[in-house]
């Protein structure tokens, strides 16, 4: 058990590395960062101190390695559009971020494994239909459209709730439908395919035999084996969730990371970007890590090494 | 060209054309499932003609009817069918050049990511140890940021690097797209390196670049296709949210994330822009991945029967 932990931990570790060379390269491959820092009429000498300045004169593993240990002690470089130090521009926008996705990532769970459990157990045609139609849809839907769409209608056209910005829970409703969108389809397929296979099992048929009535066979035999997958793809949900947010950010004007990115990609500021980049991927790799450790623990079918 | 000039040649194309059986390209026309082409129909009649159909110029400025509804609301009339934007370009048109973006976006953007994604996951899989230890973390790194992320950084460093045009979009795909496509063929190979045809091959001499040329690949090919449709669908929907981001395809020329995006200054007097431009994304989408589905089952030998009666 203890290896297998730290052999997450050391691979987990890996991808992070990982993430920070590309992210690093990428960043450098651009062509000269000291030109962004420079006014438009900077000489070849003043565009030698900046580089100076910034280390950029200097072989490209050197670099990385000034980067690598920058970061270490928080670090990412000074904001070009801020002016401020990258790392503060992006942990002010984290909390913005945080509500909206934590309460879509709880939309589409909750609705998603209700759904799923509805379609797998209600087997009309009609409801196999919906089901159906729903799944294709999620994934067909590009959530940019919906949240455009939902704006249109119940906002604009219906005034309803408020186009965009902050405030009260009235000004989330439609950037959480909008960012839950994909989970909920995506959680519904996984909870309705799992469950039905959970459902042909031989525990579950014996649980029957036992006389249990049918909602105790569902909830305590079947579910809890069919969301196992549900749960091993949260990390994989989350990172869409996030993606997302670049989108229903930027559309509902939400002072989030999402917009953040975005805005950062647009006037290739790059401190920010490295920052933001190395920020989600390690909070997800950490997120991955701790489903996965849990998961060792609760089911024992889990081979650890 | 076996007689010689024009005549000779077309007389050499209508005897090809009289030795196909019409009755089993009819038979195999009628196993197509007419949905997902449907659904598809637009994209590729539009991303293939072209200018050649076009109603309007999609760059003609007409002022006097800007934000013109579509035919069927009051205020508007057939020649505009879908209505005009804030400039008074056809709507329709603008859609049609939407389609060829996407196209060719999609398109190549799917084929790179899964020549790369085939590549690295025949190496990957068939070599196993380094190669695959490698890649695999690789393949994790990939999967730790959303994929936006990585693929705004790319376009925006490819564009600030000086490459132009639809270019830096479809690499960018790309390389976002490519851990999906080695997954799974990584996966199979893994089941086939150790059939028993791949063991003779290698006891008769053949080289390892031979084994996998003429014994693994032809088994991997029917996953390949499966994913380009499914891609094609994944690959249209980034290029539409770059587009939509201000990243992708660059105006003048057309995109329908560009549409979409452009419309939400104009959304109090003109619904139609947003509606119908999301309509063709969702369409395209929903066509390449039920034309995906459809493929699945009619290449699985497990299920070909009942798909292909």
């Amino acid at each position: 058990m203890r290896r297998y932990v730290l052999h997450r931990l050391l691979l987990g570790m890996i991808t992070i590395i990982g993430v920070s060379i590309i992210v690093f390269v990428a960043a450098r491959l651009s062509g000269d960062i000291a030109r962004l820092y420079a006014p438009a009429d900077a000489t070849e000498e003043e565009l030698q101190l900046i580089r100076e300045r910034l280390g950029t004169d200097k072989p490209i593993p050197e670099q990385y390695f000034v980067f690598v240990k920058n970061v270490l002690h928080g670090d990412f470089g000074t904001s070009l559009s801020y002016g401020c130090p990258a790392i503060e521009v992006v942990l002010n926008r984290v909390p913005a971020t945080l509500q909206l996705g934590f309460l879509a990532f709880l939309v589409g769970n909750l609705l998603g494994i209700s759904l799923g459990i509805l379609a797998a157990i209600y087997r009309s045609k009609w409801m196999q239909w919906g089901a159906q139609s729903f799944a294709l849809l999620g994934q067909a839907v590009p959530g940019f459209w919906l949240a455009v769409m939902l704006m249109l209608i119940f906002a604009v056209k219906l005034h309803w709730l408020p186009t965009s910005g902050m405030g009260g829970i009235r000004h989330m409703i439609l950037p959480v439908i909008s960012l839950s969108w994909f989970s909920v389809a995506f959680v519904m397929r996984i909870t309705r395919s799992s469950l039905l296979d959970t459902l042909d099992s031989e525990y579950v048929k014996l649980a029957r035999i036992k006389g249990n009535p049918e909602w105790v066979v569902i909830v305590k035999h079947a579910l809890r084996n069919a969301l196992i997958p549900v749960v091993m793809l949260m990390g994989m949900q989350l990172a869409m969730i996030l993606g997302g947010s670049a989108f229903i950010e930027q559309i509902f004007r939400w002072p989030g990371i999402g917009q953040l990115m975005v805005n950062s990609i647009s006037s290739l500021d790059y401190p920010v970007i490295q920052a933001i980049t190395l920020l989600t991927a390690t909070g997800l790799v950490v997120i991955m890590l701790v489903v996965d450790v849990l998961f060792a623990y609760i089911d024992p079918r889990i081979k650890y090494e | 060209m076996s007689s010689g000039g024009v005549t000779g040649a077309i007389r050499d194309v209508a005897s090809k054309l009289r030795q196909i059986d019409f009755a089993k390209v009819w038979r195999w026309i009628r196993k197509l499932p007419l949905l997902p082409l449907l659904l598809l129909a637009p994209l590729l009649v539009f991303g293939i003609l072209g200018p050649l159909i076009y109603p309007h110029d999609p760059h003609a400025v007409n002022f006097p009817i800007a934000l013109q509804p579509p035919a069927l609301q009051a205020g508007g009339d057939w020649s505009y069918p879908l209505g005009t934007d804030q400039m008074g370009r056809d709507l329709l048109t603008r859609l049609m050049e939407g389609a060829r973006a996407s196209l060719l976006v999609g398109l190549f953007g799917v084929l790179l990511s899964n020549i790369m994604g085939m590549v690295i996951g025949l190496i990957a899989g068939y070599f196993g140890g380094k190669a695959d230890q490698v890649t695999m973390r690789l393949v994790d790194t990939w999967m730790a940021v959303p994929g936006i992320f990585f693929t705004l950084l790319f376009v925006a460093v490819m564009r600030e690097a000086g490459i132009r045009g639809l270019t830096p979009i479809i690499i960018a795909i790309a390389l976002t797209m490519w851990p999906m496509a080695t997954r799974m063929v990584r996966a199979e190979v893994l089941g086939l390196k150790h059939r028993d045809y791949v063991a003779l091959a290698k006891v008769t001499g053949s080289s390892n670049f031979r084994i996998l040329r003429k014994h693994i690949f032809p088994n991997v090919l029917n996953t390949l296709v499966v994913l380009t449709s499914v891609g094609l669908g994944g690959a249209i929907m980034m290029e539409s949210g770059l587009s939509f981001l201000g990243v992708g395809v660059q105006p003048p020329q057309t995109a329908w994330g560009t549409l979409i995006a452009g419309s939400i200054t104009y959304m109090y007097s003109a619904w139609w822009i947003p509606t119908f431009a999301g309509l063709a994304i969702t369409m395209t989408i929903l066509g390449a991945n039920l034309f995906g589905d459809w493929l699945r089952d009619a290449l699985d030998p497990r299920t070909r029967q009942s798909v292909l009666r």
